[in-house]
């Protein structure tokens, strides 16, 4: 399968480069909506919940500190969000192109996860700006964001092909997730601090694998700290166990696959 | 290379009964069945060769392109193999996946990406793919606004941009317009000739049959039916109409072709038979030879209207020409049970050298849709030769005449070396076919600018004319001209001169005691050659000047000397204008003939009348010639019928003498001038004397 793979490499790359040419093509500002969308994002949430709402982070009394709180979770969740999102309809989007052209189908998800990570540099790159200049960088721990976000893709490609494959055969998958989705955003501790959570709901927040890898960026990218590694062994684990799901169930159906498009 | 060994392929989609079924049947833990089988193909087999065309066709739901897709390797057949070996092309459903939001150029990138090429390749290949699509600036834009057709010409141009091993195409045939269908076509026929193994689903018949070296009938999922393409295609015809009840038949002709019948039998073809317009039986019709077709139909039923449609079809099945009496608003109402129809059906037989098969069918209405009494394929087959057309390829028969001029590029040189009236010279050539008496008197001279040639398949008459001629510059050949080459009957007649390779018509030499010199009285055996048989052998590149006088067979002898009558200024021709002779050509025949070889009708000469009394004493009445509607020739006419007279025609060219060159038209005074026929060159002299300008 792999094999299948490399020889389409060249599609593969040419199918990422497209991608990003057509995303800004009609557009006038060209890529730079890549970064004006989630800056947007970030100045509403900093606005709203830092200066309306006078959100300060317990123990850190910085005028940024708000901000970079958010990116590390917003930029982060966001990349997770889209590789899932759009590899759940990745195989009913290109139907046409299944139907009637054989060539390995797992281009399609790697072609995917390539161009969310184009985008997910592009923006991460500008943030890492952000922290330098702006004095925040946080030295060492920044590569902590290397593993956190190793275990981030795996898990994000594991559910995304997982609920690609089923989504084919049952489309409730798809509208279910989506909403799914809006309430895991939210019970994740991105734009809210763990801390102000009651006991009982932090509790909770073990079961959430997206809280253990956000909170590591948070931690390593705003207060310089190494992540808490023993919390990442529940998501690593889990982003395994449903790459090995998700490639089983593509194994197994991927034939039955162009029937039910 | 590029084969494909399909064998037992089955394929089944699962249902289920409910939407919820499936979701059961997924987390039930022993994996519960809950599905029922729908099998859309079955036990499918069947190899296409290296180089082979195959044809798969099918009503729609049949599985075509379920089994195309399981071939290209899109999805998997539920039980069996499918091999293929070689490099694989195909054009499923219209296009090949191409993103709407990509341009075409990006696209062709990404097709080709698909199809196996490097960017290299890719770029190298892009000019090509370019100029086959002919989609101009689109090629640039987003194939979102793409029409269909050009959708269609790009995949189709991306998709066999190389010549692949193995071509696979899906009804893609029949989008685009003409042109392009044309040309994509001839290039599916070239990688056919360098030998592409193609497989092609279509409900194009045409395509089918053109293509195809065999066909491949799908109905219900399984092969109903593989053979030769035009059988295979009747069959599926058949099947297009069967409704309950009907039958459907297939047998062997000798001649190889399929006899297929089928219908509700409420009214039936009982015999189809081809004749000439006279009623003899026909096996053979010769190019362009008027036939008829006859056809005895029973009536079973009380039927509401009735339509009987009639084609002729070619060896490989396709359709000649044919057309039903809904069109010719010919349809009967209120045919009642019982009774006896018999259609007649008229036409030229203007089809190519081959053999062609009659189809004929009964239905109710303009198709055989709706309903289908009566179908008969390959009811009956004849043969078409040529026995008086000039040799033609193709399947169907449409005189051509070239026109032919050479550029006069250097006439200045030559006008100017050459003064009007100059003699010419080369000798002008004079052919007289059927020459007797003293035939030659006007062209023989101390000057000899005329070689004459006649012709006469009376041996004795020759050697008596070549006596007669001895010093001069004529040549007398003892054969008889015909249309073609070969052993003919020589009808011998009371007077010689009458003598005729046509049998002269008993009922007007009885009658009219004018034509008793053309009573038959013994026939012989003649040697024939055709006037351009004769001047190929002895050399002879051009005949100035012919005339034919043969009784009857003027027409024939004209088609036979076809380039050496195009090479001549001026014809006299005997024509005809009630016959003589049976079989003969009449007058409007040559006439149109002549037309179309470039000579117009100058005048007739010498129009003889013939009365049942004999004696054409009886002044009839006074007939009179104008010209130019000024001056009046008047001459008695002593009653009776317009038999023949001499047909003068002139080359179109010699009335243009500004696109001759000098010679030419020295040439054309003296010819016409010594023919007793000066009014024809009298453009030429006025364009001489003004120096040669208009």
């Amino acid at each position: 399968m792999l094999r299948g793979l490399w020889s389409y490499r060249g599609f593969i790359k040419e199918n990422v480069k497209r991608e990003f040419q057509v995303k800004y093509r009609n557009s006038l500002l060209g890529p730079s909506w890549a970064v004006v969308n989630p800056l947007a994002m970030i100045v509403v949430y900093t606005l709203i919940f830092a200066q309306v709402m006078n959100t300060r982070l317990p123990g850190n009394g910085q005028p940024f500190a708000y901000s970079i709180y958010l990116c590390a979770g917003i930029l982060t969740w966001g990349l997770f969000s889209e590789i899932t999102s759009r590899a759940q309809n990745t195989f009913l989007e290109n139907a046409g192109l299944l139907k009637k052209v054989s060539f390995p189908r797992l281009c399609l998800p790697v072609v995917l996860v390539a161009s969310a990570l184009v985008n997910f540099s592009i923006i991460f790159g500008l943030f890492t700006l952000f922290l330098i200049f702006s004095g925040n960088f946080p030295g060492w721990t920044f590569l902590a964001a290397v593993p956190l976000l190793l275990i981030l893709v795996g898990l994000a490609v594991g559910l995304g092909i997982t609920l690609g494959v089923l989504n084919v055969f049952f489309r409730d998958v798809g509208q279910f997730f989506g909403i799914f989705l809006q309430f895991w955003f939210w019970l994740t501790p991105i734009v809210y601090p763990a801390s102000i959570l009651p006991a009982q709901a932090r509790d909770l927040l073990v079961l959430n694998p997206m809280a253990a890898l956000v909170t590591g960026f948070q931690v390593s990218l705003m207060d310089g700290d190494w992540p808490e590694w023993g919390s990442l062994v529940y998501p690593g684990v889990l982003a395994l166990v449903l790459c090995v799901v998700g490639m089983l169930l593509f194994r197994k159906h991927a034939g039955d696959m162009v029937d039910e498009l | 290379m590029g084969t494909i060994v399909v064998s037992h392929v089955s394929k089944a989609f699962k249902q289920y009964p409910t939407r919820w079924a499936r979701l059961l049947e997924w987390l039930s833990p022993g994996r519960q069945s809950r599905h029922q089988q729908k099998w859309v193909l079955q036990d499918i087999s069947f190899i296409v060769r290296p180089g082979e065309a195959v044809g798969v066709i099918g009503l729609n739901g049949a599985g075509k392109s379920t089994l195309l897709k399981m071939i290209t390797g899109t999805t998997q057949p539920t039980s069996g193999s499918i091999r293929i070996t070689g490099r694989v092309a195909a054009l499923l459903e219209l296009g090949i996946g191409f993103h709407p939001d990509f341009t075409g150029r990006q696209n062709v990138v990404m097709a080709g990406q698909l199809l196996g090429y490097d960017l290299d390749d890719i770029a190298m290949l892009m000019p090509s793919i370019e100029a086959f699509a002919e989609i101009g600036d689109y090629m640039d834009q987003a194939v979102r606004v793409y029409s269909s057709g050009m959708q269609m010409r790009l995949a189709f141009s991306v998709a066999t941009a190389r010549r692949p091993d193995v071509l696979i195409v899906d009804e893609a045939l029949s989008v685009g317009d003409a042109y392009f269908q044309h040309k994509s076509f001839e290039r599916i026929r070239a990688f056919q000739r360098e030998g592409t193994t193609l497989l092609i689903v279509s409900h194009d018949k045409q395509a089918i049959q053109s293509i195809c070296d065999r066909a491949v009938l799908l109905e219900h999922g399984r092969v109903a039916m593989e053979g030769a393409p035009e059988a295979v295609m009747d069959y599926y015809n058949a099947l297009l109409a069967a409704h309950q009840g009907q039958q459907l038949r297939q047998s062997q002709l000798p001649q190889g072709q399929v006899k297929t019948v089928s219908g509700t039998l409420e009214a039936t073809i009982e015999a189809i038979r081809l004749t000439d317009v006279q009623g003899e039986p026909l096996a053979v019709a010769f190019v362009g030879q008027a036939v008829k077709l006859t056809l005895s139909v029973a009536v079973h039923a009380d039927l509401d209207s009735l339509v009987l449609g009639c084609g002729i079809k070619d060896r490989l099945g396709q359709m000649m020409f044919g057309t039903n009496t809904y069109h010719t608003h010919q349809i009967l109402h209120g045919v009642k049970r019982g009774e006896q129809l018999e259609f007649e059906v008229l036409f030229d037989a203007n089809l190519g050298v081959g053999s062609y098969s009659v189809h004929a069918s009964l239905v109710r209405n303009h198709s055989h849709i709706e309903k289908n009494y009566h179908w008969v394929d390959g009811g009956l087959v004849f043969e078409v030769h040529n026995r008086d057309k000039y040799e033609f390829v193709g399947s169907s028969w449409n005189e051509m005449s070239f026109q032919i001029r050479r550029d006069a590029a250097d006439t200045g040189n030559a006008r100017r070396a050459t003064e009007a009236g100059e003699t010419p010279d080369r000798p002008l050539v004079v052919v007289d076919v059927g020459c007797r008496w003293g035939f030659a008197e006007k062209f023989v001279g101390p000057d000899r600018r005329f070689q004459v040639y006649g012709f006469d398949p009376d041996e004795q008459e020759c050697a008596r004319l070549r006596e007669l001629y001895a010093n001069q510059a004529v040549t007398l050949v003892p054969m008889g001209l015909a249309g073609t080459a070969g052993q003919r009957t020589l009808h011998l007649t009371q007077e010689p001169a009458c003598s005729s390779l046509l049998p002269p018509d008993p009922a007007l030499t009885e009658r009219y005691p004018a034509l008793a010199c053309a009573r038959q009285v013994s026939t012989m055996e003649v040697a024939t050659t055709t006037l351009d048989g004769w001047a190929e052998q002895n050399g002879v590149h051009a005949a100035d000047h012919i005339k034919i006088d043969t009784q009857g067979t003027e027409l024939e002898i004209l088609k036979g000397g076809r380039r050496l009558v195009q090479t001549a200024r001026c014809l006299e021709v005997e024509v005809e204008f009630n016959p003589i002779y049976r079989g003969q050509a009449l007058f409007a025949e040559v006439d149109l003939y002549l037309r179309s070889q470039g000579f117009v009708l100058w005048k007739l000469s010498n129009q003889v009348h013939y009365s049942s009394d004999g004696a054409p004493t009886l002044l009839g009445t006074e007939d009179a010639m104008f010209y130019d509607d000024a001056q009046r020739v008047s001459r008695p006419v002593f009653g009776g019928q317009l038999f023949w007279a001499n047909a003068h025609y002139v080359n179109q060219s010699v009335l243009d003498p500004q696109h001759l060159l000098a010679d030419e038209r020295a040439r054309d005074i003296t010819l016409f001038e010594t023919l007793g026929m000066p009014d024809v060159v009298i453009a030429t002299r006025q364009y001489l004397s003004n120096g040669g300008v208009e």
